[in-house]
Parts: C-alpha cells; sequence; structure tokens
C-alpha cells in the first residue's frame, strides 16, 4: 500500500529513496543559461556585476559594452544555434553517466523552458526560441538516461522576490507566483526523475512551501514513485532534510555517512557555467576526476560531474575529451561502480590507496596507484579456500599469498605499457572472501 | 655573398643552421575568419564564391540580410589576447619556432598596414598592432624565432581581380600592396620565417618574387638568419624556396634531398578555429608525437597549427596539446632538437620505430611508439659492437641490456617499469652509442 505523506519532514524524510538513484552512481550537471553570453568569472556573472558590485565585473562590462548595456540584453545572444541535443546525449551515454540534470532555472531567473510565468525571460521567447529542457530530456531518455532539473528558488533580482525579503518574509508573493508554479510546471511537463533544488539560503523552507510541494510530488505527481530530490529546500535544510544530501558543493565526508549522498563537482574548478577564459590550469585531469569517483562511490555517494556548454550549445572538446575517458574507464570497471555498494571497509593504505565496494558476493578493490613492486597488500579482506581473485579488463585469475603480518599479497600482471585496461585506478574483483 | 634575383641563384643559398635544428613549430591562423569560427578559415569564399550551401545556410540562418563579411571585422575584438600569455605556452610546447598569419587570403592585417587602411587590427576590431605584441613577447620571453604567414593574393581585392582578368599581364596588385607589406612586414618586424601563400594561380614574375627575395637575402636585417618556404607563385611549390612545404600536411615518410616542412593541424578539419568542432576532430597526443618523429627521422620539420578564438583565446584543448607536446620533449627532445636523419628512416623488422642521429657523438636515436609486449625490442637496422655499443632509455638513467640478433641488428631488453615509473607516455627513446 503506498505510503501517505504529510508535509513536514519527520513524515517526509522517511520515505525511502528510490532504488535507480542509489544504483545509479554517475550522473552529470549541466549549467547553461544566460550566463553563457557574457561566459567570464562564472555563473553568477550578474550578481557579481550588479549584486555586489564586484570591481572586476564592472570593470568588463564598461570595457566590452556600450553604456547602458542590461544583463537581459545578453539573452538574444544565447542562440544555442549549435545545440543537437541527439548528440548531447549520445556524449552522455559515451561517459557512462546514468543520469543528467540540467539547469532548468539558475539564479538569473532565466528559463530553458517556455515557462508561462517567466515571459520574454525564457528560452522560447528569446534568444533559442527552443524548448531545451524538452529537447534534452527526451534524447537522454531515448538512451534510458535519467532526467534530473535543477531550479533555483530564490532570483537574485526578482523583484516580487525583494519585495517579499524586504517584508521580513511575511508575505510569500514571489514563492506563490513564480516558485511553485514553476516547480509543478516542470513535474507536470517533463516529469523529471531529479529534482536539484538550489538557491534556498536565505529562507526558510516555511517561505518556499517546501514540504507542500514534497508531499505533493511524493503523493500525487505524476512522477510520485521514482522521483528524487536533493536537499536544498530552505535555511539549514542542507545535510538535514532530503532524500540524498549534497549538504555543500564538492562534499566529500572522511567516513561512510548513513544517508545517501552526493558528490557535485565541476571539470573546471573555477567555474560551473561555461568561461571563455579557461586554461588548463583550472582543467581537473582524468585521473584525478576517477580517483575522485571511486572515493565517493565507496563512500556510499553519487558522483555528479558538471560540464557548462557555452552559448552555441557546444559542449567545448575539453570537456568531451574528460567525459569519454571516465566512460572509457567505466566500460571496464563499471561492474565494481554501477549498483554497487560500501563494504565494510571503504579504504585502505598501504603502499597504493585502495577504495572498496561490494555487489552481490563479490569484494571489488579499486587501487589508484601501480605498485613498483607489482604486488598489492589488502588487509581487510579475509580469504578463504575458495577465494579467487581477478582483474577487470583482463583474464585469468591472478596468484596470492597470505602474509600473517601483511594480509594478503596479491601478484599483479606484469603488463607492458599500452596493454593495461585503463591508464589509472585499476580493480581487483575478490569472490568468497569474508 | 649575393644573390641575384633568378632562381638558380636564389636556390644555392644554404638555409640558415637554426631551422633544421629547430625541427618543431606552432603555426597560429588568426584573423576575421576566426569571427564565424565555422566550418573552415575558408569561410568568405565558400559562402559568396563558392556559395557553399552549409555556409549561405548559417549565414542565413545567424545573421541579418545585408550583412557583409567586412562587417565581422569588428567583431574580431582579441579581447583577452596576452601576447605574455601566448609565448610562455608557446616555450612550455616545446617548439622552436611560431608562424603567425600576419595576413591570410581575406586581406586583414594583423598590423597596422597602411596598405589596407580600416580593414586591419590597428584600425579596426582589435585597435591593436597584434603583429609587434607578439613579436616582442616571444622575443623577451622564449627562445623561439619569430615567423609571419602572409598570403600573397586577396581573394575579392578588386585590383588583384582586375590583374586576374588580364590574365596577369597588369600588376597593379603586387605593386600596390603585395610587396609593400612584405617590404614592411621584414623591416617592421624583422621575422625570421617568412611562409608565404596564396600565389592565386599568378605566377612567380607576377608577384617580383625573386626580385623580393633577393632583396630579402642580400640587404633585409633579416639576410643571416631569415629562412622562406617554396609558395612564391604558380609552380615554385617543391621546387623553389630555402625549404619546402609541397603541400599541405605533406608527410613523405621517405628521406628528401632537400630541406622540407610538414605544416599540419590539430584540427583534421580547418587551420582557422571552429566553434562547432568534436573532440574526435582533433588529433590525439599519440597522433601528434607520431607525426614529429615520422617527420623528423624523414629530414622535415614540424609545423603544428592552432587557431585562437575571436577574443584572443586559445582553446583549452589546444593548450592542453602544446603542453603534452612539451612534456613528451622534455624527456626525448635530445633525439629531437638538432638531430640529423640516419642511413635508415625506419626500422625494417619492426613497426613505428623511428631513427635519428648525432653522428659527431656518434649517437643513433630510436624512438619507439608502442612499447612492445614481449618487453624486448627488436631493431632490425643498427649493428652493435660488443664492448662499445652501449643502449639507454632516455629518462630512465641506466644502461639497458642489448644483444645481436641474426642476420643483422640488435634486441634491447627494456627495463620493467610500472605506470608511474615510465620516463613519459606516448612514445619512448633508446639512444645507442657507437652502433653502425
Amino acid at each position: 500500500a503506498p505510503h501517505h505523506y504529510t508535509p513536514d519532514w519527520p513524515s517526509l524524510d522517511s520515505r525511502p529513496l528510490p532504488r535507480w538513484f542509489d544504483e545509479a552512481k554517475f550522473g552529470l550537471f549541466v549549467h547553461w543559461g544566460v550566463y553563457s553570453v557574457p561566459a567570464w568569472g562564472s555563473e553568477w556573472f550578474w550578481w557579481h556585476w550588479q549584486g555586489e558590485q564586484s570591481s572586476a565585473y564592472v570593470r568588463f562590462m564598461k570595457e566590452n559594452y556600450p553604456p547602458g548595456f542590461s544583463y537581459a540584453d545578453f539573452a538574444p545572444q544565447f542562440t544555442a544555434r549549435f545545440f543537437h541535443p541527439e548528440e548531447w546525449a549520445d556524449l552522455f551515454q559515451a561517459a557512462g553517466a546514468k543520469y543528467v540534470v540540467l539547469t532548468a532555472k539558475h539564479h538569473e531567473g532565466f528559463t530553458n523552458w517556455p515557462s508561462a510565468v517567466s515571459w520574454n525571460w525564457n528560452s522560447k521567447d528569446v534568444g533559442p526560441h527552443r524548448d531545451l529542457v524538452g529537447e534534452l530530456g527526451a534524447a537522454v531518455r531515448k538512451r534510458n538516461i535519467r532526467y534530473g532539473l535543477y531550479h533555483s528558488l530564490f532570483e537574485w533580482f526578482h523583484p516580487l522576490y525583494l519585495l517579499d525579503k524586504k517584508n521580513g518574509l511575511k508575505t510569500q508573493h514571489f514563492v506563490s507566483t513564480k516558485t511553485m508554479p514553476e516547480l509543478y510546471d516542470l513535474v507536470n511537463r517533463y516529469k523529471p526523475d531529479l529534482i536539484w533544488s538550489d538557491g534556498e539560503w536565505e529562507c526558510p523552507d516555511s517561505y518556499w512551501n517546501s514540504t507542500e510541494f514534497l508531499a505533493w510530488l511524493y503523493n500525487e505527481s505524476p512522477v510520485k514513485d521514482q522521483v528524487v530530490v536533493n536537499d536544498r529546500w530552505g535555511q539549514n535544510c542542507s545535510c538535514r532534510h532530503g532524500g540524498y544530501y549534497n549538504c555543500e558543493d564538492k562534499y566529500r565526508p572522511h567516513s561512510l555517512p548513513d544517508h545517501k549522498w552526493e558528490m557535485c563537482t565541476s571539470v573546471d574548478k573555477a567555474s560551473w557555467g561555461y568561461r571563455r577564459d579557461m586554461s588548463m590550469s583550472t582543467i581537473v585531469d582524468e585521473n584525478e576526476i576517477i580517483e575522485e569517483l571511486v572515493q565517493t562511490i565507496s563512500l556510499g555517494g553519487n558522483y555528479l560531474l558538471n560540464i557548462g556548454p557555452n552559448k552555441d550549445g557546444v559542449i567545448v572538446p575539453i570537456f568531451q575529451e574528460r567525459l569519454l575517458a571516465v566512460g572509457k574507464w567505466l566500460q571496464i570497471n563499471g561492474e565494481a561502480i554501477y549498483a554497487s555498494k560500501p563494504w565494510r571497509v571503504q579504504s585502505e593504505r598501504n603502499k597504493t590507496v585502495v577504495w572498496y565496494t561490494t555487489k552481490d558476493s563479490a569484494v571489488y578493490a579499486t587501487f589508484l596507484h601501480w605498485p613498483e613492486d607489482g604486488v598489492v597488500n589488502l588487509q581487510s579482506p579475509k580469504m578463504t579456500s575458495a577465494t579467487k581473485i581477478t582483474m577487470l579488463g583482463m583474464e585469468g585469475e591472478l596468484h596470492w599469498t597470505q602474509d600473517p603480518l601483511e594480509g594478503v599479497l596479491i601478484t599483479l600482471p606484469q603488463l607492458p605499457p599500452g596493454t593495461f585496461p585503463v591508464e589509472s585506478a585499476w580493480t581487483l574483483k575478490l569472490t568468497k572472501v569474508n | 655573398l649575393s644573390y641575384d634575383p633568378t632562381w638558380e641563384s636564389l636556390d644555392r643559398r644554404p638555409l640558415p643552421a637554426w631551422f633544421d635544428q629547430a625541427k618543431f613549430g606552432i603555426f597560429i591562423h588568426w584573423g576575421v575568419f576566426s569571427v564565424p569560427s565555422f566550418g573552415s578559415e575558408w569561410f568568405w569564399w565558400y559562402w559568396q564564391k563558392e556559395r557553399r550551401p552549409k555556409f549561405v545556410d548559417f549565414m542565413d540562418n545567424n545573421y541579418p540580410p545585408g550583412f557583409k563579411y567586412e562587417d565581422f571585422g569588428v567583431l574580431f575584438t582579441a579581447k583577452y589576447f596576452n601576447a605574455n600569455q601566448w609565448a610562455d605556452l608557446l616555450q612550455a610546447s616545446g617548439a622552436k619556432y611560431v608562424v603567425l598569419t600576419s595576413k591570410h587570403h581575406e586581406g586583414f592585417t594583423l598590423w597596422g598596414s597602411a596598405h589596407s587602411w580600416n580593414w586591419n587590427a590597428v584600425d579596426e576590431g582589435p585597435k591593436r598592432d597584434i603583429v609587434k605584441e607578439l613579436e616582442v613577447a616571444v622575443r623577451n620571453r622564449t627562445d623561439l624565432h619569430f615567423g609571419l604567414y602572409y598570403s600573397l593574393f586577396e581573394w575579392f581585392h578588386p585590383l588583384f581581380l582586375e590583374d586576374q582578368s588580364s590574365a596577369f599581364q597588369k600588376q597593379r596588385f603586387p605593386v600596390a600592396k603585395t610587396l609593400p607589406e612584405l617590404y614592411e612586414l621584414v623591416t617592421k618586424y624583422q621575422p625570421e620565417v617568412l611562409w608565404s601563400d596564396g600565389d592565386g594561380g599568378a605566377p612567380d614574375h607576377y608577384w617580383n618574387s625573386t626580385d623580393f627575395l633577393a632583396w630579402l637575402y642580400n640587404e633585409s636585417p633579416v639576410r643571416d638568419t631569415v629562412v622562406t618556404n617554396d609558395r612564391w607563385g604558380a609552380g615554385s611549390i617543391c621546387k623553389h624556396g630555402g625549404y619546402y612545404t609541397c603541400s599541405d600536411r605533406y608527410n613523405p615518410g621517405h628521406l628528401l634531398p632537400h630541406k622540407w616542412e610538414n605544416c599540419m593541424t590539430i584540427d583534421k578539419f580547418s587551420w582557422g578555429y571552429r566553434r562547432e568542432a568534436e573532440i574526435g576532430d582533433y588529433l590525439t597526443i599519440e597522433e601528434l608525437v607520431k607525426q614529429l618523429v615520422e617527420t623528423v627521422s624523414c629530414g622535415g620539420n614540424l609545423l603544428m597549427n592552432i587557431g585562437p578564438t575571436l577574443d584572443g583565446i586559445i582553446p583549452v584543448i589546444f593548450e592542453e596539446r602544446l603542453r603534452q607536446m612539451g612534456t613528451w620533449l622534455k624527456v626525448n627532445g635530445e633525439a629531437i632538437y638538432e638531430t640529423h636523419t640516419w642511413r635508415s628512416q625506419n626500422d625494417t623488422v619492426t613497426p613505428d620505430v623511428w631513427y635519428t642521429s648525432k653522428p659527431e657523438k656518434k649517437l643513433v636515436y630510436a624512438i619507439f611508439l608502442k612499447w612492445p609486449i614481449s618487453g624486448k625490442l627488436f631493431l632490425g637496422q643498427p649493428i652493435g659492437s660488443l664492448g662499445e655499443t652501449e643502449v639507454e632509455l632516455l629518462g630512465h638513467g641506466r644502461p639497458l641490456t642489448w644483444t645481436s640478433s641474426k642476420p643483422s641488428g640488435i634486441v634491447v631488453e627494456l627495463p620493467r617499469l610500472s605506470v608511474h615509473q615510465m620516463p613519459c607516455k606516448w612514445g619512448w627513446t633508446l639512444a645507442l652509442t657507437n652502433v653502425t
């Protein structure tokens, strides 16, 4: 019998997380909007320029745009002229992603779908003249990738939001005419598998009507059985209330949390949105991404990796290259990742760092650096007479011995370069161990 | 020495020694074509002359009716162009010379040419002397030689079109534009590579090429160091010039009797930056190292091209390739720079092994692109001498064991190394001392 949730945190938080999310493990985040037009500094461009009036941004505008140019004047330049959702979806599939989260609306308020409550500030009325949310959703779903939508609760400069704040949040004009209508519209129209809420921190969840919305979402919405939400539904909700926890951007716990969580991070370390002025020094390298992915999954998290397409709708080649590198690694080692569970021990460090996962009756030990002597030393697994050890991507069993002090010593295959199954982070599969 | 304005005389000039020693250069294609940055740097020609549907549709879909190619000029901002940053990246790539498009076939000059009023980087767009800024940065911050690409013809210049319609009996365009610009470039920026292109189907005497080159070699401020290519008139390619380019992406796979250069692009389909390029359109670092090694073994220089954006940024994917090349050359550069060809260019037994040499040091380098599964490298060409021949892996630091094989050649036992112990990726070098 389906449970009925009441609009309070104890009830909502009791809902079991739909199974697909924990099994998915790896998703892609896409930050795309009008901020992709100036494409400078970060996706917080408008705030830095006209909110806090940062001198660097003020100077940037003065040097590059005529006096009187407003942020809204950027919108026609958000052309998405090279946006081909099928190609994006092919890339996401090749990356091994099981879910994709698109910014339906970031803090600037511009909606990437034809929102009736965002007249002339949406992707259908201005700029692309397309329903970007709808088009991408159709393409990814065709490839059995789950589709999530990021939605910012607040908007930096919306007059009704500013009015509510001025009224000490005793009024809810903005929420009732914009935030809530948009959220219901997104759910009813696009049936997202995931709602990635953000922009909550200035107001309590009672202002945002979060628990009312979530109760409807879990009880009556068309996605009530599969929808997953994060934890950013009001002041102090982070890491406390939500289907899974983000806690903070690039969150990385030191030990196994008791609640499902997700690490969200970006290929461009300095920005979520595309920046024209990116350089190699701020691009995460492939090995670092894979190490973070492995560590995150071992600690029970999902890994959400962000890219920012440009105003033309191009995912620039350096981002493509990184995504394809992850996909290549997952092609071989995905067995230890997708639908795995944390093991009783998450990691060990001796001559190399090892991260553990488990699935069915197998234990997977992923080590990040190839030991110089070609021997991996594992302390935690207890071997049995039936134990077999193999390396993912290779055939044949590996030879191992037991040492009372050092644990199990596994002799790795002697491999010339060019024949390693992957370039970094190799996975040992141990069966019939305790 | 003095050179007459004839090919017979000019072609006798010895190539300045630095060029063959340099082996690796970076080509930069940048101009108004970087604004539409679509399809190719030949955008204007494909759109307005050939009227290719892809380009016509692109303009119809994205720009208002009546928009002209010249309207792109003001949009070429070079806003983020930082010559010092470019110079530092060029240095990091391990290249020894750089060639910038001072003027491509569209006629827009990256310096304030008095002969290109309001169609140059100082009057419009950047409003900066791009050539000067890069020249100063390269010369102050790097050990690279500074070179300039220059297109003899311009697709749509009325004087050129007029000369062309006279079957090049008239010479108004070279007299009014090409030659004054060439003399100005040399005098003002003192390029050590003058990379000519765009004969426009006209013979070298129409372009006054031999007169110009005689001045360049005899009287110009760069007469002792300047290097020229072979594109000085229809029919001169691969026949007349300081070194031969023969064709774009020329890579014969064998020795040539004349110094040559393989000019090629990281983006397989374009010299100029293309917004719509996919990652699969870019050569991988493995492919680039292979190009370099094959080219140098056969006596050529590799000139590898990048295309910056309209606002002066070298896209990160190009930055990555340049830095990767630099990483590889840091370990293996000894086998590239200042080397000579050897009696064999590649191995007959093991594929993807290419040889270079330093005869004065009795060194032969065998660069191999695939690490053998057996851990033994079979080299069919070198003949080893017991007690004299030494073999070392560059970056490894300890001598390796080798044995002779029948009927000729040697077998080298490569060290057993883990991933992290490898001196480099993408290709490795054995230094062979005292082989014949």
